[in-house]
């Protein structure tokens, strides 16, 4: 995201020129006063107050106590809990990012390629995007099925063994991953697309003309030209790779999968928020939560600002 | 050379066509388990096509189970959260796009700033808070917190700065309100911003799981997600019928997608593109 600074009003226009009329003062202050009240309401006040709980101990059955740093010390120390899920969401977030990516990528290299059939293409891959993740996650569970799924059926039609999929620690991630990647994968498949139409043809022309082959322009031209595509992917996977859980909750039945392995770091604040009633200590996941996607924003700004050079 | 093209060529066609299966086949499986009767969906070989067919399941879907109701549920809350989000966009983005005012851009920062607010830092507030206020299992408690939407303001406000000042200026010669200047003449200017707007908005609130499951706790108040999720872990060895359940929630929003999706992708290109 790039932010400019606020459009400056250019000399002589009206704006300028009338911009403390009754009228627009009034107009501006009917818009900002009620937006400013919405984001304190839902956005400030309780953004704080998520801070202020999570040096509480809050559940509900004893009024709230200050408890200083230990939520923050026992979530470091002692919630093994939440050390499996973070490791759990970062192997979904990785997955997902980079096997899915790569897939995209190339799915979305050989649509830029044909002319016939991309429309229809690009439409069928979308499909899951649509659906909420919810129903992809439904339908994949039974599509798991050891015992009656078509995957299994499949598998044992060609002769290897069946597995347990989402029944078994060893599967149950995976299954997840995916699924959430056959889900994605359109909608990383049409940023690339725009990405890659804004290349201009002109240099693909200039390469073959100093005799490069398809994969010579692909690596010397797509991939440094796709750069701030690659990082919007990368972050914005990241970014929502980390706060991953409906897809867990759905396809586990809402237990976190066997021996919770399928268990993300939002599914843990969710268990020991709403399951646990231990608001406070689940204050202090969030905020660590939180950190971890601030530090990976202003990351982001940094690369995204770095302007590409043809 | 000719040779190694048509080679190309082959094994691209080849990758797309098994792409395009992959995508296709669960939802053709999907559909197909859902009008199997139960013998056949419990079989090994699988059958692959029929041939008894039963629709009795979608007959239970909408007459004893409570899908009518998460569909209702669902649009209705997703039409009003889509509407509430263009207006409060746009009107937002165009007073920081064409006014300017004392503290205009720290306010603006602050507003972009809550972008990187990950929602399960505030769901436990917003939890403590819609129990303060009465608001637990209301729909309401789902719709309020989604009046605004900082990604919307955000593009919009781009959106509303290429408009040339001209156009305000021509409506206060003509002596409209400032109301009418934004609604009559600059907001008919920003329809492809605001439809890429409504799809993401919509899809956004559709697909919504977390906050009303935790939010809503009667199944009469459950959005098409919650009812299916929860419906599903309730008949979860019924596959049958979870199958029709889940062929429900996806064919009209695949319909709607398949009439419009020119807009679909060009929003999704336009607002994906956020960060």
């Amino acid at each position: 995201m790039e932010l400019k600074t606020s459009n400056k009003t250019r000399p002589g226009t009206i704006i300028e020129k009338i911009k403390s009329t009754k009228a627009t003062t009034r107009f501006v202050l009917a818009v900002l006063i009620p937006s400013a009240l919405w984001y304190l309401i839902f956005n400030g006040i309780p953004m704080i107050y998520a801070f202020y709980l999570s040096f509480f101990k809050m559940n509900f059955l004893d009024p709230p106590k200050f408890v200083g740093l230990q939520n923050y010390i026992y979530s470091f120390t002692q919630d093994t809990d939440l050390y499996l899920s973070l490791l759990n969401t970062v192997n979904f977030m990785l997955s997902t990012v980079l096997i899915g990516g790569i897939i995209a990528f190339i799915f979305a290299l050989l649509l830029n390629d044909i002319k016939k059939g991309a429309a229809f293409f690009r439409t069928v891959y979308f499909l899951p995007v649509v659906c909420s993740m919810v129903a992809i996650g439904v339908l994949w569970t039974w599509l798991y099925q050891p015992r009656f799924g078509i995957i299994n059926s499949f598998l044992q039609f060609i002769g290897l063994g069946r597995l347990m999929w989402l029944q078994s620690p060893d599967t149950a991630l995976l299954s997840v991953i995916v699924a959430s990647i056959w889900k994605g994968l359109g909608f990383t498949i049409v940023i690339f697309l725009a990405g890659l139409q804004g290349i201009p043809g002109s240099l693909y022309e200039a390469a073959e003309v100093d005799g490069a082959n398809r994969f010579q322009k692909i690596r010397h031209i797509t991939i440094p030209l796709l750069r701030p595509t690659f990082v919007f992917i990368l972050i914005t996977g990241v970014i929502n790779g980390l706060q991953a859980f409906t897809q867990m909750h759905v396809m586990t039945g809402g237990d976190g999968g066997p021996l919770d392995s399928a268990k993300t770091i939002v599914f843990h604040l969710y268990e020991t928020a709403f399951g646990n009633y231990q608001m406070g200590r689940a204050a202090s996941i969030a905020f660590i939560l939180f950190v971890i996607i601030v530090v990976l924003t202003v990351i982001q700004l940094k690369f995204t600002n770095k302007k590409i050079q043809y | 050379m000719l040779k190694k093209i048509n080679l190309f060529s082959f094994f691209k066609w080849l990758i797309l066509l098994t792409g395009a299966a992959a995508m296709l086949l669960p939802f053709l499986w999907m559909v197909i388990t859902s009008i199997k009767i139960n013998s056949d969906i419990i079989s090994y070989p699988p059958v692959l096509i029929p041939n008894q067919i039963t629709f009795e399941r979608y007959r239970r879907i909408f007459n004893e189970l409570n899908f009518g109701r998460y569909f209702f549920n669902s649009i209705y809350i997703s039409v009003i959260v889509t509407a509430a989000v263009l207006f409060t966009s746009s009107i937002l983005g165009y007073v920081f796009a064409k006014f300017d005012f004392k503290g205009k851009n720290f306010l603006f920062i602050a507003v972009l700033s809550t972008m990187m607010i990950p929602f399960p830092v505030l769901m436990i507030p917003l939890y403590l808070l819609i129990g303060k206020v009465g608001l637990v299992d209301n729909h309401l408690a789902i719709i309020l917190p989604a009046l605004f939407n900082t990604f919307g303001v955000f593009l919009m406000r781009q959106f509303m700065e290429s408009i040339p000042n001209e156009f305000i200026e021509a409506g206060r010669i003509d002596g409209a309100s400032e109301f009418k200047i934004f609604s009559r003449l600059i907001l008919p200017q920003t329809k492809p911003a605001l439809a890429a707007m409504a799809i993401f908005s919509f899809m956004w609130q559709w697909d919504s799981y977390l906050w009303p499951l935790i939010s809503q706790s009667s199944s009469r108040n459950f959005t098409l997600p919650l009812g299916l999720a929860t419906f599903s872990n309730q008949y979860y060895t019924d596959y049958g019928l979870v199958m029709a359940g889940a062929t429900v929630s996806v064919i009209p929003i695949i319909i709607v997608f398949l009439f419009m999706q020119k807009r679909f992708v060009k929003g999704i290109t336009m607002t994906g593109l956020k960060g």
